[in-house]
């Protein structure tokens, strides 16, 4: 709590910077991990666009086609372990792409998941009713097994706390401290569920 | 970065780079199984013929009503210069064939590489949040059969406001790719054109 304490005072004070530094970090993700261009959001804005944020595990995929049988989609099954805002009925993540039926389909930008994986979701609703992470990459915050908070393209420095300001409490930030820190966000703004 | 200041962005890409093994900084390697398997290759690497739709043109107004291409752009030299550019990569072996206009729409299934911003459910699903994706169908042999580029037809900043395509006159068109010094492999490779201001 000294920590969360910490970071939340340290961010009444100096409001842009840290979700400032969040948002490099989360960022960093999306620049580094997808083919595909998705506009750098910020912490805030992060929350604002997503209904729906969870802490889940991947426990399994399938693959679908669309309603109109045009494009394949790749269901990612979650074990829902906290809800931090939005509704708890939300226990799939989606992405285009995948095999099924001899044909292969594959979209710049899409995210992967492997059963197991530990992660936080920032998710809206497509106009087609699957839920996908809000700004590509940046929705999807995986949690390392040391309980802290790292991006998923396995880069061990791209790190929250490695990216936070060199005036912020230099501390890791670890599930607690992120999810109170997400809760408090959601708490006080309002989602954008437009899209 | 602000929504409004990134402008637009296309992402050219389906498979247009000859390339060897670089850094994983460099490149997006395209590959089956998640990127983790087979690279995928297309046979037509030399003569690439892109098909930009009808909506890729001043003054498009998504089915929302708002425009999202501004009436004074002028797309169809940008993505002629982002193949050009790519074409003048000395170490990547492609070619393209001249851009032509088409009514076709993205359809991962006709062989057809064709550009859109359409408006549709199916498309801002696909899209996402992503300035733009490419869709590519590969084969069991990993060859690519078709590769779309689907424009977001409703980009918006924070505050919920349309971010159109902006007169391009204005503008220099920045191609931003890695590509090594090397043409053995053979391996695809996005590319990211971003409309800029000029210095």
């Amino acid at each position: 709590m000294r920590r969360l304490a910490a970071h939340l005072a340290y961010r009444q004070s100096r409001r842009s910077i840290l979700p400032a530094g969040i948002q490099l970090a989360v960022t960093l993700f999306v620049v580094t991990a997808s083919a595909a261009v998705s506009p750098r959001l910020s912490f805030d804005q992060m929350v604002d666009r997503s209904p729906v944020i969870i802490e889940a595990r991947v426990v399994g995929s399938r693959t679908a086609w669309d309603p109109a049988h045009k494009y394949i989609w790749t269901h990612y099954e979650l074990q829902v372990t906290d809800t931090i805002r939005g509704s708890s009925a939300v226990t799939v993540v989606s992405e285009p792409g995948g095999s099924l039926d001899g044909v292969n389909q594959a979209f710049s930008g899409s995210l992967g998941y492997s059963p197991g994986e530990h992660v936080f979701l920032f998710l809206f609703r497509t106009p087609l009713g699957y839920w996908r992470t809000t700004g590509g990459s940046q929705g999807k915050v995986m949690v390392g097994e040391d309980g802290r908070i790292h991006s998923d393209i396995g880069n061990p420095d791209a790190t929250v706390e490695a990216h936070l300001p060199q005036a912020s409490p230099r501390e890791p930030i670890g599930v607690s401290a992120f999810k109170s820190l997400v809760r408090s966000l959601a708490q006080s703004r309002a989602a954008n569920e437009t899209r | 970065m602000r929504l409004d200041r990134i402008v637009w962005t296309l992402v050219c890409t389906s498979a247009v780079a000859v390339m060897a093994p670089v850094s994983a900084r460099s490149y997006i390697r395209l590959a089956s199984d998640s990127n983790t398997g087979s690279p995928l290759f297309r046979v037509d690497n030399a003569h690439i013929k892109f098909l930009v739709n009808t909506t890729i043109a001043p003054g498009y107004a998504n089915s929302d009503g708002t425009v999202m291409i501004t009436s004074g752009s002028d797309p169809m030299p940008a993505l002629a210069a982002a193949e050009a550019a790519w074409a003048n990569v000395q170490s990547a072996a492609i070619g393209f064939q001249p851009l032509s206009v088409t009514t076709l729409q993205n359809d991962p299934n006709d062989g057809n590489c064709v550009m859109t911003i359409i408006d549709t459910p199916e498309n801002r699903s696909i899209v996402g949040d992503y300035l733009a994706i490419t869709v590519y169908t590969y084969s069991a042999d990993n060859s690519i059969t078709d590769s779309d580029i689907v424009f977001n037809p409703a980009i918006v900043d924070s505050n919920g406001n349309s971010v159109p395509f902006p007169p391009t006159k204005k503008r220099t068109l920045t191609i931003c790719v890695r590509l090594p010094r090397t043409k053995s492999a053979t391996l695809s490779e996005p590319t990211t054109a971003e409309l800029r201001e000029p210095p």
